[in-house]
Formats: C-alpha cells, sequence, structure tokens
C-alpha cells in the first residue's frame, strides 16, 4: 500500500507544487476518521481524535508538509492522541471511589454484525494493529512505529484480531 | 483485497465526515486558541512569602535581558566542588541548574493532552530527550541511566498553587516518589521515578527525577548536586516575569513604605508575557501586606471605564464621573445606582518574588484583597 497515494492517485490531488494543510486534510479525513472509528469504537470519540490530530498538524504544517510520509505522521499523532486519552480515562477510572463502567465501544454499531461483535472483544492494542496493517496497509514495521511498539508485537496483535474476526465470522456461518 | 480488510471497510464506512469537516475543524481549531489564551491568563493563582529571607541571601546580582523562548543559553562554569567541571543550563524562565560536564539537556514541548502543553528540560547522562505524557525516553534509559526533568504546564484545568514560593535550594529528599509513572508501561531499565511540585516566583515547576537501578555513586551525587543548584534567577524591575500568570516586576517590597499608594501607569510597564496591553494601576502597602487595585471596563456593570485617581487626604480612590471608592477598592458612591450596581475596582494578584521584589500580575483578579494580604504578608 502507498501511503502517499492520495498525492496521485485516482481522483486525489494533482494540482502541482506543495499541497496546502486543507488539501491535506480533505484528502485524509474521511480515511483517517473510518479508521479511528475502528480502532475506538466510538464515532464521537474517533471525531475528537481526529480533530485533535489534525489541529496539531495543521499548527506545525510548515514543516509536516515537507516530511516525506506526512499521513505516517498524521496516524501516529492520532493514535499518540488517543492512547494519552484512554490512559488518563484508565487513571480517572482508578482514582473515583464507585467507578461508572467503561463506556462500551461499538456501542452504536450494529450488533448483529460479526465484525462489530469480534472488533468489540479486542483490546485497543488489538485494533490498532488491526486496523493499521489490514485497513490501512502499513506493514508491521511501520504500524510499530506508530503504535510505539515493536514489529513482531504488532504481528501478534494483528494476529490475534484477524483470528478473532475469523472465528467471529464461522460460528456466524454455521 | 483480503476478507479481513473488506470486512472492515464494511463496517468503517458507516462512518462519514460531514460536508463542512474542514469548517468545523477550524472553528475547533480557534476555540482551542482561544481556550489556551484564557486559560493560562487565568491561571497560577497564590501564595507567596516563605523562605524569601533565605532566597534573597542566595540570589543576587541583575538579571539578564530574557532571550528568546526557543534559545536557552548553557554556560560552562567551574564545579563547585570535586576537580571536574559542571554545566550550568539557563532557561529563559528564571531558573538555572548545574549538572555533571558530560550530561546532556534537551528542551520539549509535549502537547499530547488536549489544551495541556508540557514545556520543559530533560538533563540526563544518556541523551534522553524527556517529556511528560510522552514517556517514550524510558524504553531507551539504560540501568545506570538518570534523568532529570523540569517543567511547567500550560493550558487545561485551572491550576492554583496554595503553598508559598518553595525553600531553595531543594534536596532529593524532599521529592516523593511517583508511583504511576514509575511504573509506566515503557519498557527499558528497572527505574524509580520521584517528584517534587515546586512554586518559583508564583509560578508552578515541577521537577521528576528518574533514577535507574544501577546508577554510579557519581552520577547519585551529580544528581543530588544538580537538584541542589536550582534556583530562581534574580529579578530585574520594569520586566515581566513568568510564562503563565506573567506578573510585572516592581521594586524591592521594603522600598514601599507601610501606607503608601503607589500609582503605575501603563507607559511604565511592559507589555505582559499574555499580550494583554499594559494598564495602569495602584500598589496599595498596608501594615500587613500588599495589593493592588486596577480598573479595567466591566461590562456588566460598567461605570470605571474613567479615570481614576487616589486622593491621599480622604485615602479613597475617585472617578470624575462621582464614582468613590475605598482604600480597599469597594464601593463608596455609586454614580447613579439607577444605571448601574455596585463597581468595585479589581483586585490583581500580587506576590513577593524570592529575591523581594513585588510581582503583579494584569491576568489574574479576585473579588477582594484578602489572597493578596495573606500571600505578602508576614504569614505568606
Amino acid at each position: 500500500v502507498n501511503r502517499t497515494a492520495g498525492r496521485t492517485g485516482a481522483g486525489q490531488l494533482t494540482t502541482a507544487g506543495p499541497e496546502t494543510f486543507e488539501e491535506f486534510f480533505r484528502r485524509e479525513h474521511a480515511r483517517l476518521l473510518r479508521a479511528m472509528y475502528l480502532v475506538v469504537g466510538s464515532v464521537d470519540e474517533a471525531d475528537e481524535v481526529c480533530q485533535d490530530a489534525f489541529v496539531k498538524i495543521w499548527e506545525r504544517w510548515e514543516r509536516v508538509g515537507s516530511l516525506d510520509d506526512p499521513t505516517g505522521y498524521l496516524y501516529r499523532t492520532a493514535l499518540n492522541g488517543w492512547r494519552s486519552r484512554y490512559r488518563r480515562a484508565r487513571r480517572t477510572l482508578a482514582r473515583v471511589i464507585a467507578p461508572s463502567p467503561p463506556r462500551d465501544p461499538f456501542a452504536d454499531a450494529d450488533d448483529r454484525d460479526e465484525v462489530v461483535r469480534a472488533l468489540r472483544g479486542l483490546a485497543p492494542r488489538q485494533r490498532a494493529a488491526l486496523v493499521l496493517t489490514e485497513l490501512i496497509g502499513y506493514g508491521s514495521e511501520e504500524a510499530g512505529e506508530l503504535m510505539g511498539v515493536r514489529a513482531v508485537t504488532v504481528r501478534v496483535l494483528a494476529s490475534q484480531g484477524r483470528s478473532a474476526i475469523r472465528s467471529n465470522v464461522e460460528r456466524d456461518d454455521e | 483485497m483480503s476478507e479481513i480488510r473488506t470486512r472492515l471497510e464494511r463496517v468503517a464506512e458507516r462512518v462519514s465526515p460531514g460536508e463542512d469537516a474542514f469548517e468545523r475543524l477550524t472553528r475547533y481549531r480557534d476555540n482551542r486558541r482561544r481556550t489556551r489564551r484564557i486559560t493560562a491568563g487565568l491561571l497560577a493563582f497564590a501564595v507567596a512569602g516563605g523562605g524569601i529571607g533565605v532566597a534573597v541571601a542566595a540570589l543576587g546580582g541583575e538579571r539578564s535581558p530574557r532571550p528568546p523562548i526557543d534559545t536557552p543559553t548553557v554556560a560552562q562554569s567551574p564545579s563547585v566542588e570535586g576537580p571536574g567541571t559542571s554545566q550550568t543550563y539557563d532557561d529563559p524562565n528564571g531558573w538555572t541548574i548545574s549538572y555533571p560536564a558530560g550530561w546532556s539537556v534537551h528542551q520539549f514541548q509535549d502537547d499530547q493532552l488536549i489544551r495541556v502543553t508540557y514545556d520543559g528540560v530533560a538533563i540526563s547522562n544518556f541523551g534522553a530527550a524527556g517529556g511528560v505524557q510522552d514517556t517514550s525516553f524510558l524504553d531507551s534509559m539504560p540501568s545506570d541511566g538518570v534523568v532529570i526533568e523540569v517543567f511547567q504546564r500550560q493550558g487545561g484545568p485551572l491550576y492554583i498553587p496554595t503553598q508559598p514560593d518553595t525553600l531553595l535550594p531543594i534536596s532529593l529528599a524532599e521529592f516523593t516518589r511517583n508511583v504511576w509513572i514509575g511504573s509506566s508501561g515503557h519498557g527499558g531499565a528497572e527505574r524509580t521515578a520521584l517528584q517534587k511540585d515546586m512554586v518559583l516566583n508564583g509560578e508552578p515547576f515541577t521537577m521528576v527525577v528518574w533514577l535507574g537501578s544501577r546508577i554510579s555513586d557519581s552520577d547519585r551525587r551529580g544528581v543530588e548536586d544538580a537538584v541542589s543548584s536550582f534556583h530562581a534567577r534574580p529579578l530585574t524591575p520594569g520586566t515581566t516575569t513568568g510564562r503563565i500568570a506573567s506578573f510585572y516586576v516592581l521594586g524591592k517590597a521594603d522600598g514601599y513604605a507601610a501606607g503608601s499608594v503607589s500609582r503605575f501607569d501603563d507607559s511604565n510597564l511592559p507589555n505582559s508575557e499574555l499580550g494583554r496591553p499594559p494598564a495602569p494601576f495602584y500598589l496599595v502597602r498596608t501594615g500587613p501586606g500588599f495589593y493592588a487595585l486596577a480598573w479595567p471596563n466591566d461590562l456588566s456593570r460598567g461605570y470605571k471605564d474613567c479615570p481614576v485617581t487616589f486622593d491621599p487626604a480622604t485615602r479613597e480612590f475617585s472617578c470624575p464621573n462621582g464614582a468613590v471608592w475605598a482604600l480597599d477598592g469597594s464601593v463608596v458612591t455609586n454614580p447613579d445606582p439607577s444605571v448601574h450596581p455596585d463597581d468595585p475596582l479589581s483586585v490583581l494578584l500580587v506576590r513577593i518574588s524570592l529575591d523581594g521584589h513585588v510581582l503583579v500580575t494584569p491576568n489574574v483578579s479576585m473579588g477582594d484583597t484578602s489572597l493578596d494580604l495573606r500571600l505578602t504578608g508576614p504569614a505568606g
């Protein structure tokens, strides 16, 4: 998968010269939003994570726009932002006396979908590894860089994710 | 295309960004900037006092002009003890620290949290990049590694320090073990995290020390010496200090007689670090301490948008529109109660710096003078 395909791919940006931030946003937004939805399990939260990531990149666009792979930077920023939110949420839960149950991921998705059910059963890191390698098409080395873990860890996490989806699908088929 | 990918795409495509996604992002960015500015302006309330004598004795000389925030100066200086040399890091935010020669300094700006940024410096014996939320530098921390981080938080929830300025010098024995960050899920060697929150010239700072499980005796001494070398630079009247509350630095506290009321006009004040243009205020020294009064136009009440003057004979403040205020800023005469509710003068936050200067910030105002008097009085 060519992560910078958006620059030259069909139906994508064709203008010569440096890409503006708005062009970058319009090219990458939908894909990032969908990827983060699969990782986070909530449309609203995925939207917030995406907005935070894009704003951070916008503030540094002069530098980020000149990188070889601004899209990779975008995904890393989004994943870092989501990890921070996740850590804070866990810390908050740990500190309150009577914690409310954590929000059910994919609570607003179609429960009859076997993939949704499989994703719900996965740990967030497994979902991230699965999405980066399967949906976005990163190799395990690159995905590991984005997630801040080793490539072998990505392979293990993604494999567990794939197995969960396959077993759910097979169970449904039976 | 793999079957898994097809299935994932099918789920993902249920989510679509709205047509106005970029416009929403623009609004979000603008709100975020505004929130940062407002929060930074409200931030840093607090305290003063204790330990001024000790700090004054420890501080001396004139403060050099403030360098740009991104160009810290690292100066070579002779080591206080021993045959080797140490280096001194001189931070643009008004503090310095000395550390063993051969260790490295990295500035970091950790902004992984929404609306919150940690700006600081990491000093280490293995080239750690540093960070507060992003502690990935721990992955490469060796068992004999040490890291000293000094940082400030900007933005986020209002932080109001209630303790007086920290007594300097500090020692490692005053630090508390931070269980959470000490056990965070990074790789690298086993280590201990020690933390101390401080208030330095009215601004909150945090120092975190990471110690590997097998650090050498000389590195341990290096850490202890570095921690105890941490101090504030002397301040210069007529400048500003601090990035959070951004105080005006006025004269030494003992230069204002008890009962004095001193006017500071905008023409004599520097621009606030937060971009607010200078505005005049009065500094009042009572027996117990100081407070400062200003008269920004209050739109919800709005009759003090006028040239306020102090009358030494009556010891009251007044305006040509008939408004009169008492020495503590409370309303004596409302020029037209049928139009305006009472409109007291605004009380600005005042502290005394570690080297004895009066600090006033135009960016934090309070309901009355009690906090100022507590922070600047003998018990502060």
